[in-house]
């Protein structure tokens, strides 16, 4: 039997991976790659403790609505990603730098 | 003693209303002709003329008019302005005598007019003389009718721009502008003492309507009235005659006045201008006391005789009539100042037509001796000859009969000679004059008062010799200049009598000099109709009270003593060819130029007066440029060295203040726009090092 322990290990591993992506790739789909990473692990961790929950299923349909709105805001966040490209004709986040104080 | 509540409003009636008409017309007259004179028919002076024409039959009327309503004075009063409770009023008051100068001044006026459109023909600026006229005859008449005091010294100054104006009238003339400046500068001395007059009476009577003040001091006996108040009031007011009818010691501007046209000194010396003076006098008599009345009579008497002595000398031809006037005013005066009320207004209309008539008389050899320079220019001769040189005239009276009759008619009427105007007046004068001592010295048995009479006595000798000479120089003989310029004999063949509208007013004044025209026996002033309307103020001597026939006697025996010495003394120069006229005149040199330099009063008064005057000035000009701007320069340099001080401290400490702020605030953004650098990765790792943080912080506060 899997414990909770090893199923927050491996969420707390992919949450590290994510934010690593997120802080050290330049790409900006790399990025949104990483924010999906970070999302998957926060299932995990609903999924997990809604395991140990048997009456209810809030983590469960949490988890699911993540999913959905992860889609949608992939969706949304490539479409954003391929406007900037056509603008900046990169998709580099270090170049684009126009809001800096 | 207030006399504000005895000022009624009073409605216009017929009388006052065409009063006023006739003070109005000629201020038309200035303002038509002075704008649009250049466009009228003739640029305007049959225009002026006939509006002073109509002015003179409407001061017939309202002469008429007056005496029938039997009043003494018929006055309207309206309202001017009010400063809060003083009321001030403006009034137009008719009395005998108003009517009587109003008549005068527009007659002589009109034919002043008359005479000075072929007078003045072709001069430079003709069509700005007659405005100047009427605005003179407007101020005159303002000071007849106005009955309040501040009014009538408004016309004053009027008559003096105008006088000023006139005077100066050839103003390319040095001497012309220097003149009109003297006259206006000293008649401002004697106007200074009329306004110091005028409000001595406000401050006391509260009011400046001589009416109601003389309802008030008619009730006042002679203690009552001997009040140093009224002595100021009074002394006050005739400085102001002092000024303006040319009393010593303010007489020298009357003779540089002769600088103006020919005509403007008649009107000036007949009707306008001296004659305000002493009708002045008439208006506030019955404000003077005892002390003020001598101080009058000692003014007039030496006026009197100041006035008839340089006569003697004057080569100019103008200038022995204006030394004529002021001696003739000296008359007027006296008699004001001995009580003769009557007999010196009686004077001022005689002397107003023979002078008149004498002036433009002598105009008319003026112009005469004009033409004679033009034909001779004409002929190729440029003789820049004095065309008023009594010295180069002579034998007129062949060439001009008519002027030469006007000229003996009024000279006569000036002698005092009988059945001529001026014996009427001049006797009543003298006459009250005598009357006038002896009960004085019966009094206070001084025998110093007889000075007075003695002095009028003296003048009517020097007055007929003075005459007579200047009447021998011009008319009689032959003419002088053809001595120096042979071709001047021929030109002056060729001269004839003035044309008629110059002979016209001649004839009428000499009509007017005649005794006939005042009295219907020529030999009584109480015979004279004009003594019969006039009636003094105060109790005076009046002519009917007068006797003593050996004075009228006395009085023809000067002039013919006179008139003798200047027959017997011009022909004996007549006989040494005018070489030795000097010599034979007055024993003394010294006393030839003391005379005919006026005394050297104006030499004393540059001395006495104006070189003082100009030492102070240039005193306080050097206390001014060295001091007074010493003291503005150190101001304002020690402002512009502050200035620098405060622009110093304004630049590096206000200013260093203000920037240090702007400084921090700038490195304070550079320090925190560097944070954000658009930069999204760093953006994370702040966040990341945020959330750690408080991570930490929750781990620290549950522990």
């Amino acid at each position: 039997m899997i414990e909770l322990k090893e199923y927050l290990l491996i969420s707390a591993i992919l949450f590290i991976i994510g934010l690593m992506i997120i802080i050290t790739k330049r790409n900006s789909i790399f990025i949104l790659i990483g924010i999906e990473l970070i999302l998957n692990a926060a299932n995990l961790n609903f999924v997990a403790f809604s395991k140990y929950d048997p009456v209810q299923l809030q983590g469960q349909v949490f988890s699911l609505f993540i999913i959905i709105i992860a889609a949608a805001e992939a969706a949304v966040g490539l479409a954003i990603i391929l406007k900037v490209y056509s603008y900046f004709r990169t998709a580099n986040v270090d170049e684009i730098d126009d809001l800096k104080g | 003693m207030l006399a504000s509540h005895l000022v009624k409003m009073l409605p216009f009636d017929t009388v006052t209303a065409l009063a006023l008409g006739i003070l109005t017309l000629p201020l038309l007259s200035f303002f038509i002709l002075f704008f649009y004179g250049k466009k009228i028919f003739h640029k305007g002076d049959w225009f002026g003329t006939a509006i002073i024409g109509i002015c003179f039959l409407l001061s017939i009327a309202v002469f008429v008019l007056h005496q029938q309503s039997g009043l003494e004075s018929i006055i309207a009063r309206v309202p001017w302005f009010s400063l809060g409770k003083a009321k001030f009023t403006v009034s137009v008051s008719v009395t005998s005598i108003a009517a009587i100068m109003l008549i005068v001044v527009t007659f002589i006026s009109f034919l002043v007019h008359m005479y000075s459109i072929e007078y003045m023909k072709g001069k430079l600026n003709y069509e700005r003389y007659f405005p100047y006229l009427g605005l003179f005859t407007f101020a005159m008449i303002g000071i007849v009718l106005s009955d309040n005091i501040l009014i009538t010294f408004m016309f004053w100054e009027l008559v003096g721009l105008s006088s000023y104006l006139l005077i100066g009238f050839w103003f390319e003339k040095d001497s012309a502008v220097k003149a009109s400046k003297k006259a206006f500068l000293v008649n401002r001395i004697g106007d200074v003492g009329f306004l110091i007059g005028i409000l001595f009476l406000y401050s006391r009577f509260g009011t400046f309507e001589l009416n109601a003040i003389y309802e008030v001091v008619k009730t006042f006996d002679a203690e009552d009235k001997s009040y140093l108040f009224f002595t100021i009031a009074g002394l006050g007011i005739f400085m102001g005659c002092v000024g303006k009818s040319a009393q010593f010691p303010l007489q020298i501007w009357l003779p540089d006045a002769m600088e103006g046209p020919t005509p403007v000194s008649a009107l000036i010396h007949a009707a306008t201008m001296v004659a305000a003076g002493v009708y002045l006098l008439a208006k506030t008599y019955f404000l003077f006391n005892e002390d003020t009345l001598l101080i009058i009579a000692v003014i007039g008497a030496v006026t009197t005789l100041a006035g008839a002595l340089p006569a003697m000398v004057q080569h100019d031809i103008k200038k022995v009539l204006a030394f004529s006037t002021i001696s003739q005013l000296g008359y007027m005066v006296m008699a004001m100042g001995v009580k003769a009320y009557e007999a010196a207004l009686f004077h001022l209309v005689t002397h107003a037509f023979f002078k008149a008539c004498l002036f433009l008389s002598v105009g008319a050899v003026i112009h005469a001796m004009h033409h004679i320079k033009h034909d001779l220019f004409l002929k190729g001769n440029y003789l820049n000859f004095d065309s008023q040189d009594m010295r180069i005239m002579g034998g007129f009276k062949k060439i001009m009969p008519v002027t030469f009759a006007a000229y003996f008619i009024s000279s006569m009427a000036l002698v005092g000679v009988p059945l001529f105007s001026g014996f009427l007046s001049k006797d009543a004068i003298l006459l009250a004059t005598w009357d006038w001592a002896s009960a004085n010295v019966s009094k206070n048995g001084s025998i110093t008062y007889y000075l007075i009479p003695a002095t009028a006595f003296v003048t009517v000798f020097i007055t007929a010799f003075y005459i007579f000479r200047q009447m021998y120089l011009v008319f009689f003989t032959d003419f002088r200049l053809a001595d120096f310029y042979k071709e001047a004999n021929e030109v002056f063949g060729r001269m004839h009598e003035v044309p008629w509208l110059m002979r016209f007013p001649l004839i009428v004044l000499s009509v007017c000099s005649l005794g006939f025209a005042f009295s219907i026996n020529p030999f009584s002033v109480n015979a004279s109709w004009f003594v019969h309307l006039v009636k003094s103020p105060i109790p005076g001597i009046s002519p009917e009270g007068l006797h003593g026939a050996w004075v009228p006697v006395l009085s023809i025996v000067m002039a013919a003593i006179g008139l003798f010495m200047g027959y017997r003394v011009y022909k004996e120069v007549a006989e040494n060819n005018f070489k030795a006229m000097r010599r034979t005149l007055l024993a003394s040199e010294n006393v030839y130029l003391f005379f005919k330099n006026n005394f050297f009063l104006d030499k004393l008064y540059k001395t006495i007066i104006i070189k003082p005057g100009i030492a102070v000035a240039a005193v306080t000009s050097r206390t001014d440029s060295k001091l007074v701007d010493g003291f503005i320069h150190f101001i304002s340099v020690s402002t512009v060295v502050f200035a620098h001080i405060v622009a110093w401290v304004d630049k590096y400490v206000v200013d260093g203040l203000v920037n240090l702020v702007a400084i921090v605030a700038q490195a304070t953004g550079k320090v925190t726009a560097s944070i954000q650098k658009g930069k999204i990765q760093s953006y994370f790792i702040f966040t990341l090092i945020a959330v750690i943080l408080l991570v930490l912080f929750l781990y620290g506060l549950l522990n």
